[in-house]
């Protein structure tokens, strides 16, 4: 258990705080716990991207090929912050680029600061992909 | 944490291939390397405009962020698994 919501308990328990009190103070603390689950839900926080890809090969009969990709969120950290070292031009290259292909994306407007609520809004992303004409099936989530 | 071993398996047809790659040993032979390159880094960041010492702690930050990525291709002709630990 971590000191602080440890702390937190022993105040509750030692009558100095109520329970709401106490409440407010360990959803402050914040959601990653030491076990990693989080302090309101008890759901996981997800360390993992994974990819999952399952493809029929044309004109192979039933052969299947299958992709498991598994990358840490962290590495995803980490990358953003490996943004800072493209030098200005290339960031108006890369987004007139994205601009382009009709993403309206600003590489310069991601910034660490950002990076957690993009980590956040990741935990509840699911996208499956199924297409029954080339019998190809894509999973992308957070675990 | 740095990455301390990879796991590499190739199979294809008649070639299989299985290697556990002690990382943590490279680091130690890529270390005096390193070192010895760190102030031309330095020096080669600062006058493309960048902050050396940013950086170098973003590639740390990307190396150290490693462990736990696996990257697995099942393929009928063949198969591919790489695992950094």
């Amino acid at each position: 258990m971590p000191e602080n919501r440890k702390q937190i308990l022993e105040m509750l328990a030692e009558g100095k705080i109520t329970a709401d009190e106490a409440d407010k103070l360990i959803a402050a603390l914040g959601p990653e716990t030491a076990d990693g689950a989080t302090a309101a839900g008890g759901k996981a926080w997800p360390r993992y991207l994974r990819v999952l890809v399952e493809a029929e090969e044309p004109g192979e009969g039933d052969s299947l090929t299958k992709v498991n990709i598994r990358v840490p969120l962290q590495l995803l950290r980490a990358g953003v912050r490996l943004t800072s070292l493209i030098p200005p031009v290339a960031r108006e290259h890369v987004n007139a680029a994205l601009r382009e292909q009709g993403i309206g994306f600003d590489l310069n407007q991601l910034k660490p600061e950002n990076l957690e609520e993009l980590v956040d809004q990741l935990k509840d992303l699911t996208i499956d992909v199924d297409q029954p004409k080339t019998k190809t099936k894509v999973r992308v989530f957070c675990e | 944490m740095i990455p301390l071993f990879a796991q590499i398996a190739i199979h294809h047809e008649s070639f299989h291939l299985r290697l556990w790659l002690p990382l943590f040993l490279i680091w130690l032979l890529l270390l005096p390397l390193v070192l010895i390159f760190l102030p031309f880094v330095i020096v080669g960041f600062a006058l493309t405009g960048l902050r050396p010492f940013r950086a170098i702690a973003a590639m740390l930050s990307v190396l150290c962020s490693l462990p736990g990525t696996s990257i697995d291709v099942d393929h009928p002709s063949g198969l591919v698994f790489i695992r950094i630990v």
